[in-house]
C-alpha cells in the first residue's frame, strides 16, 4: 500500500492535523488575544478539506486497508464523499457560529475547535466504514469528542449536567451496540458488511439463527439512541438544552447525519438492500415502521408542549429523525430513490437546524448572555433584531416543511419515495406530524413578531461577530438554494446511492 | 495438561525466590529487638488523622492521563510481535500513531495537567 | 473444555446485570461501572466466538474495545468530576437543572 492509496482519506487527515495544530496553538500562544484566530484556523482546515473532497468527488471508489479475504475496511465511494461534504459543511458552519458565543461563555477555544474537527473526522470514518469494527472506532471517535464538547463550559452546571446525561446514555447505547456486534461476529463469523449481506441473502440457514437477529436488533438500538428515536430519545432534550448552543446545533445535525448515513449504508449494503418478505425481512421493515411512527408522534407531541424554544427544537429534531426513518423503511424494501431523498433531507436539515440554533446563539448573546429561552422572552425581538429574526423565520419555515425551502423538498422526496414503496399509512403519519410541526414552528414567528414588547429591551451591547453572520448566511443560502433548485443535489444523491452498488 | 505443568514450575520458582529472600533477610539482617518493634505495625494505635480522607482531585487527573497513555500499549505489543511482517507500512502507521500520542502529551504538559501543585 | 454456550450465558448475565444496574442505580459512578460491565460482557462474547471459530479477529476487536473504552472512561470521569465540583453530588436523581 502506497501513500497515494491513502489520498481518498486526505480530507479526514486534514481535519485531524488541523485539530492537533489547534490544540498546540492553544497551549503555545500566550496571549488570549491570539487565540481569537483559532476559529479562523478551524475554518481554514474545513475549507481545505472541503476543497479536497470537491476535487475527488468524481474519483472512482477507493477501497482502503484490505483485511482478510481482500475486503476493505474503509470504502470511500461517491456516497461517502457526499456524506463527507455534508458533515464538513456542518462542522464549518458550527465553527463560524461559535466565536462570539465561546468568548462570552469563557471556555478555551483551541480545544473547542480541535474537538469539533476530531469528531467530524470520526464521522467520516463512520460513513465510509465497510466493516462494523471500523465503524465502531469512528463512532467512538465522534462520540467521545462530542461528550467533551458538551461539557466544555465546566463552570456551568447546566452544561456539565447535560454532558453527564448525554455521556451516560451514549455509553449505554455503545454497550448495546457492542453486544450486538459481538453476537453478529459470532453468528456470521465476520463484521464485514459483505459477509453480513451474504448471511442475509435469501435462503441461508444463518437467517434462521436467532442470535443474529438479536445482534442486529441491539445494533439498531445503538443507532436509535444516537439519532434520538423514540423510545431512546430521553437524553436529547436535556443534552440539547444544556449544551452550549452552537454545540447543540452541531450535535443535532452532524451526529444525526453521520448515524443516519451509516445506517443507510448498513441497510443497503449489509442487509443487501431488499429485506423482502420471504427472508424474514418483513419483521425488520415492521420494526423500522414502528420506530418511525412512534418517533414522529412522540417527537411532535412533546414539541407542542414545550415552553423553551431550545427544548422545542430538541423535540422537533426527534420528530425529524422519524421522517428520516420513513425513508429508511422504503430503502429497506429496495426503493433506492428513498436513499437519495434521505441524503437531500439531511442536507436541508443540516442547514436549517444549524441556522436556527445559530440565531438562538446570537440572540442569547445580544440579550445579555442569559439563556432565557422561553418563547415569551423573545417577544418583540423581530423589531429589535430584524435581520436575525428574518433569518430565523426562514429557518423555521423550512423546518416546518413549507415551500419554497429545502425542508419542503426534503420531505417531498422522502415521502414520495415511501409512497412508491407502498407505505401510504406511514406517509399519512408523516404529513400529520408535519402539520403539527407547522403549528409549533409558527409559534416562534408569532413570539418574534406578533407579541407586544414587554418593556424596552436592553440595548445591544456586543457587536455581532462577522463570523456568525457569515455562518448564518451560508445556512440561509443553502436553505434557499435547496428549496429553489433541488435538482442538482438530488442528482448527486442518486449518484451517491448508485455507488453503493 | 502439560501447559499447566509449566505454570506449576513457574509457581514453585516464584515461591522459592520469595522464600529464599525472606529467609536470607531474617538470617543475615541485623537484629535489634525491643518491645515496641515486636508489636504488630500500627495495630490498635490511636489514629492521628481521619482514616477516610478525601483524595485530592489532582490524583484523578494524573490517573486518567495514566490510563489513556497506558492503554495504547495494547496496540504496541501485537504490533511488535508482527513487526517484521508488516514492513514499512506498519512502521509508519505506528510512528503516526505514537506521534499523535506525543503531541497529546505535549498538549497535556503545556496545559499544566501534570503540574503537581 | 467448557462449552462456549456457558460463556455466552455468563456474558448475557453480566450484560443484564449491567443494564439493570444502569437503570436502577443512582450514583453516576456506579452507573458508569455498570456500563463498563456491559462492555466487558461484549468482550467476553467476542473472545468466546474467537476461540470457538479459531479466528483471531475476535481478540483484535477486544483490544480495540478496551482502548476505546479507556478513552471513554477518561472523558466520562472528567465530566463526573467537573459536575461534582459544581454540585457536590453525583446522584443522577438530583440532576434536575434541565427540565421542560
Amino acid at each position: 500500500m502506497s501513500v497515494n492509496e491513502l489520498l481518498p482519506l486526505l480530507p479526514a487527515g486534514v481535519l485531524v492535523v488541523f485539530g492537533l495544530l489547534l490544540l498546540l496553538y492553544e497551549v503555545f500562544s500566550n496571549q488570549s488575544e491570539q487565540r481569537r484566530y483559532s476559529a479562523h484556523l478551524a475554518v481554514l482546515g474545513f475549507a481545505i478539506a472541503l476543497t479536497v473532497v470537491a476535487f475527488q468527488l468524481r474519483d472512482p471508489t477507493a477501497s482502503l486497508f484490505l483485511g482478510p479475504g481482500g475486503l476493505a475496511s474503509l470504502v470511500v465511494d461517491a456516497f461517502a464523499r457526499v456524506a463527507f461534504i455534508l458533515l464538513m459543511v456542518a462542522g464549518l458552519v458550527a465553527c463560524l457560529l461559535s466565536p462570539g458565543y465561546a468568548k462570552n461563555a469563557g471556555h478555551s477555544l483551541g480545544e473547542y475547535y480541535g474537538l469539533l474537527m476530531f469528531s467530524v473526522a470520526g464521522m467520516m470514518i463512520m460513513v465510509s466504514a465497510a466493516d462494523l469494527a471500523t465503524f465502531f472506532v469512528g463512532l467512538e471517535t465522534m462520540s467521545v469528542a462530542v461528550y467533551a464538547l458538551t461539557a466544555l463550559r465546566r463552570r456551568d452546571v447546566r452544561s456539565t449536567e447535560a454532558a453527564l446525561k448525554y455521556f451516560l446514555m451514549g455509553a449505554f447505547a455503545t454497550a448495546f451496540f457492542l453486544f450486538g456486534l459481538a453476537l453478529v461476529f459470532g453468528t456470521v463469523g465476520s463484521l464485514h458488511l459483505t459477509h453480513l449481506a451474504e448471511a442475509m441473502s435469501t435462503g441461508t440457514t444463518l437467517l434462521r439463527e436467532p442470535l443474529l437477529h438479536v445482534g442486529l436488533l441491539l445494533i439498531l438500538v445503538g443507532f436509535a439512541f444516537k439519532v434520538a428515536a423514540f423510545p431512546f430519545h430521553m437524553w436529547a432534550p436535556d443534552a440539547y438544552e444544556g449544551a452550549p448552543t452552537p454545540v447543540t446545533g452541531f450535535m443535532a445535525v452532524a451526529v444525526k447525519t453521520a448515524a443516519f448515513v451509516s445506517l443507510l449504508r448498513l441497510i443497503v449494503v449489509g442487509f443487501d438492500g431488499a429485506m423482502s418478505s420471504q427472508t424474514g425481512g418483513a419483521s425488520w421493515t415492521v420494526l423500522l415502521e414502528a420506530l418511525s411512527i412512534s418517533t414522529i408522534l412522540v417527537g411532535n407531541a412533546l414539541a407542542l408542549t414545550q415552553r423553551s424554544i431550545k427544548r422545542m427544537l430538541a423535540y422537533s429534531s426527534v420528530a425529524h429523525s422519524g421522517y428520516v426513518f420513513i425513508g429508511l423503511t422504503a430503502v429497506a424494501e429496495g426503493e433506492a430513490s428513498a436513499g437519495a431523498g434521505i441524503l437531500f433531507y439531511l442536507a436541508a436539515y443540516t442547514a436549517m437546524t444549524l441556522g436556527a440554533f445559530g440565531v438562538l446563539a446570537y440572540l442569547e448573546r445580544r440579550e445579555g448572555g442569559s439563556e432565557a429561552e422561553r418563547f415569551g422572552a423573545y417577544a418583540g425581538i423581530g423589531f429589535r433584531h430584524p435581520a436575525a429574526s428574518a433569518l430565523m423565520a426562514l429557518f423555521v419555515v423550512s423546518l416546518a416543511g413549507l415551500p419554497p425551502t429545502g425542508g419542503f423538498f426534503g420531505k417531498l422526496f422522502v415521502f414520495s419515495a415511501a409512497l412508491r414503496a407502498g407505505h401510504t399509512g406511514l406517509v399519512l403519519i408523516g404529513v400529520l406530524g408535519s402539520v403539527i410541526g407547522v403549528y409549533y414552528y409558527l409559534r416562534v414567528i408569532v413570539a418574534f413578531y406578533m407579541r407586544d414588547v414587554p418593556e424596552p429591551g436592553p440595548t445591544p451591547s456586543a457587536t455581532p461577530s462577522a463570523e456568525l453572520g457569515f455562518g448564518l448566511l451560508i445556512a440561509a443560502i443553502l436553505v434557499v438554494v435547496l428549496g429553489v433548485v433541488p435538482g442538482p443535489l438530488i442528482e448527486l444523491g442518486r449518484a451517491a446511492i448508485a455507488s453503493l452498488g | 495438561m502439560h501447559s499447566y505443568g509449566t505454570l506449576l514450575i513457574l509457581l514453585i520458582i516464584a515461591l522459592g525466590i520469595a522464600g529464599l529472600l525472606h529467609t536470607l533477610g531474617t538470617v543475615l539482617g541485623p537484629k535489634a529487638r525491643n518491645p515496641l518493634k515486636d508489636q504488630p505495625f500500627e495495630c490498635g494505635q490511636i489514629a492521628k488523622r481521619p482514616l477516610r480522607q478525601r483524595i485530592s482531585v489532582k490524583f484523578y487527573v494524573v490517573a486518567l492521563l495514566f490510563i489513556l497513555f497506558d492503554m495504547e500499549v495494547v496496540f504496541l505489543y501485537p504490533w511488535a510481535v508482527v513487526f517484521k511482517d508488516l514492513g514499512w507500512l506498519g512502521f509508519w502507521s505506528m510512528i503516526t500513531f505514537t506521534s499523535v500520542l506525543v503531541l497529546g502529551l505535549v498538549y497535556v504538559w503545556k496545559k499544566g495537567a501534570l503540574d503537581w501543585e | 473444555m467448557i462449552a462456549p454456550s456457558f460463556y455466552l450465558l455468563l456474558a448475557s448475565v453480566l450484560f443484564a446485570i449491567g443494564a439493570i444496574g444502569v437503570l436502577v442505580r443512582r450514583n453516576a459512578i456506579v452507573v458508569f461501572m455498570c456500563i463498563e460491565l456491559m462492555l466487558n460482557a461484549a468482550n467476553l462474547v467476542f473472545v468466546t466466538f474467537a476461540r470457538q471459530r479459531a479466528d483471531v479477529s475476535g481478540h483484535v476487536y477486544v483490544m480495540l474495545v478496551m482502548a476505546v473504552a479507556a478513552a471513554e472512561v477518561a472523558v466520562g470521569l472528567a465530566i463526573i468530576v467537573a459536575l461534582f465540583r459544581e454540585r457536590r453530588t453525583v446522584n443522577v436523581d438530583e440532576l434536575r437543572e434541565l427540565r421542560g
